[in-house]
């Protein structure tokens, strides 16, 4: 017999470090509503589909059809599982589980045994235990039913799978069945204060003779039962961890932002781009994961922010085509909503997705609607550095964005949060050059690596976002009041002066002809023309309705 | 016919000044305002004997420009003049810019280094 009784549930195992001992008594214990036949019955399942053992569900209820309707509600096709001779259900009567004498077993001992005789089976689910209570009302009675039950059935090689209602008494009060099993766990809901829906978590409280993982995990119900989100438990990141790929760049698929981070952001590790709204920080990461498609580095945006198919659309217009790299699985689109989107649930999917279809990069949008996502708001740099982490050991390159509120009033740096967890910070701002209000990229952090600080203009392309001009003379650009003269003073003030003494040079030669010195006298007129202009849009000045030199007051 | 002279500047007093030198010595301009109007513009004009382009500019840069003549169109053979204002702009040369003439420029200087590139006869 194999080591391990897996369950076959997503994330149940892992709890269990691979699944159950085989003939220990498991005890699936919640309130009503909390999934325990759900789960017991996909354990049952999964054993017959998955790991080649059949099985056995005896039922005390006294509704077998509903028991039925239920289990067909997730597509589990009962008749299917019984006709192939794998499953057998048997609803039996609480009475019957006692024996006729006390040397002899009970009717519905002598019933499993039979169907195991039958079927072969491995697994048994019990559903449930609480109807023991229906046998007896004593207590002690109760329970030396139960110990007798489980040692029959562990006698015979099953596995037994218990279900008991958890009452109303809390969980201070332990009842005696969990004494008399070797594994205990409870499936629990309950509301969380601040969230809409209730949380259902499960705990495995006891399992005898194994490795557990403890703690309250949440899972949820799926079209294909249940499935489970272990926590990721923080651990420290080895040398093993950080792979070649960490002294690599990986391109942001926007030039001139490559160019200043000298190649692309660091492979394999954290970077953040956080700017005021309305800064292209989403197209970013768009450009950012087309980028990785195109590189053959599949990639997954997490956006809590805009419906993929809006956000193709806004893409689609801005000249970036995103859809193809979607449609064929290059690129990843999931839409969350924060306040319903738990956060062990997300990161047990990523974790999936990038073991499954091996992502490379990741863009989360954004870091503020992660933080809405953690119950304890104490908590967000917590999760965050889980993330971070379990991106940086699965070698994935995870890009975030950042929201700022304020836009050019005052700095809007010191608004940025979390930098320390970040190796490359991309800051995106607004600011007002000569009455006009441009966006600006600069590197503010580049750990570990060569990048430029300086200043320059992005704005959409046809091709997607442009990085281009630098702030020539400018001071004060980050604090939102830029002070100086812009890269314009060099091209239309200081070059018209620049070419017109070097025309005027030219225009002195003797071995140049009439009709060249014409056209250079000529275009040293427009050139001064142009400056007259430029002159008065830059500072106002009117060269030419100057009053001409003062004079003391008196002479004449 | 004279040798044709692509400028790619989005500042309307550089066009004007290059214009105004190159015309000089009978070379005859044609002007883009960005990379991507440069792009339409080569293959309009497939006699073109040089091209000068700033670096920054909106829709496409330099740099990407120079990347699309050199690795996208294959024309290893195009000098390409890079103008620019930067400090760093000396990274253009590594992208396949045959020279650097930084703003301001001298006039004269960029009517020789023009005569230098463009061989006589060359259309």
């Amino acid at each position: 017999m194999k080591g391990r009784m897996k369950t076959g549930i997503a994330g149940l195992d892992t709890l269990l470090d691979g699944g159950f001992l085989y003939h220990n008594a498991i005890l699936l214990k919640g309130p009503p509503g909390s999934g325990k036949t759900t789960v017991g019955f996909q354990i049952i399942r999964n054993g017959i589909l998955e790991f080649g053992e059949p099985g056995l569900v005896v039922s005390f209820d006294q509704f077998p059809q509903q028991f039925r309707r239920d289990m067909e509600s997730f597509g589990w096709n009962i008749d299917e599982l019984t006709a192939g001779g794998k499953l057998e259900t048997l609803f039996v009567a609480p009475e019957d589980l006692v024996p006729i004498a006390s040397h002899l077993e009970s009717l519905v001992v002598g019933r499993i045994q039979e169907a195991m005789d039958r079927t072969g089976a491995v697994r048994v689910l019990v559903d449930s235990v609480s109807h023991f209570k229906r046998a007896s009302n004593d207590p002690m009675v109760q329970r030396t039913l139960l110990m007798g039950f489980l040692n029959q059935l562990k006698t015979m090689g099953l596995t037994p799978i218990l279900t008991a209602e958890l009452g109303s008494r809390g969980d201070e009060m332990i009842d005696f069945e969990e004494y008399v099993v070797d594994c205990v766990v409870i499936l629990e809901l309950a509301l969380r204060p601040g969230q809409p829906l209730p949380e259902r978590t499960v705990e495995v409280r006891k399992a005898r003779g194994q490795n557990h993982l403890g703690g309250k995990h949440p899972f949820k119900f799926t079209a294909q039962g249940v499935e489970v989100f272990p926590h990721i438990m923080p651990r420290p990141l080895g040398l093993g961890d950080l792979g070649e790929q960490r002294l690599s760049r990986v391109s942001s698929g926007i030039p001139g932002l490559d160019r200043m981070l000298h190649g692309g952001f660091t492979a394999g590790v954290p970077s953040l781009v956080a700017g005021v709204s309305g800064t292209h920080k989403t197209t970013v990461l768009c450009q950012f994961l087309a980028a990785g498609a195109a590189a053959g580095e599949p990639g997954l945006l997490l956006s809590f922010e805009e419906p993929p198919a809006y956000l193709l659309q806004i893409l689609q217009q801005r000249g970036i085509t995103l859809e193809a790299a979607v449609r064929e699985g290059r690129v990843e689109l999931w839409h969350r909503v924060p306040k319903a989107c738990p956060l062990d649930e997300m990161f047990y999917q990523v974790e999936r997705a990038i073991a499954e279809r091996t992502i490379k990069r990741i863009a989360i949008d954004s870091l503020n609607d992660f933080e809405r996502c953690v119950p304890e708001a104490s908590r967000c740099k917590d999760y965050l550095i889980l993330f971070n982490d379990l991106m940086t050991r699965r070698g994935v390159t995870a890009l975030w964005t950042q929201k700022i509120d304020r836009l050019t009033d005052r700095s809007a740096i010191g608004d940025i949060r979390c930098l320390s967890q970040f190796d490359t910070v991309v800051f995106l701002g607004q600011v007002e050059i000569e009455s006009e209000l441009r966006k600006v990229v600069s590197i503010l952090k580049g750990r570990g690596a060569r990048c430029d600080g300086d200043l320059r203009a992005i704005e959409c392309g046809p091709s997607g976002l442009v990085v281009s001009d630098k702030f020539h003379g400018l001071a004060g650009i980050l604090e939102g009041s830029p002070r100086g003269q812009y890269k314009k003073t060099i091209e239309e003030l200081v070059q018209p002066v620049v070419t017109v003494r070097d025309f005027l040079k030219m225009a002195r030669r003797e071995e140049i002809s009439a009709d060249q010195r014409s056209v250079l006298y000529n275009n040293m007129d427009i050139l001064l023309g142009e400056l007259d202009s430029h002159l008065r849009e830059h500072f106002g000045i009117q060269p030419g309705e100057g009053s001409g030199p003062s004079q003391p007051a008196g002479k004449g | 016919m004279p040798p044709k002279i692509l400028v790619v500047e989005d500042n309307e007093s550089i066009r004007l000044v290059v214009r105004m030198t190159l015309e000089m010595d009978n070379y005859e301009v044609i002007e883009a305002e960005d990379g991507q109007q440069g792009i339409e513009r080569l293959k309009q004009h497939n006699d073109l004997a040089l091209v000068i382009t700033d670096l920054a500019m909106p829709v496409m840069d330099g740099y990407q420009l120079l990347d699309h003549i050199r690795n996208t169109m294959r024309r290893r053979d195009l000098p390409v003049f890079v103008l620019s204002a930067e400090k760093d702009a000396s990274a253009a040369l590594d992208c396949g810019g045959t020279c650097l003439i930084r703003k301001p420029f001298s006039p004269v200087e960029l009517l020789e280094a023009v005569k230098r590139a463009i061989p006589s006869g060359t259309p």
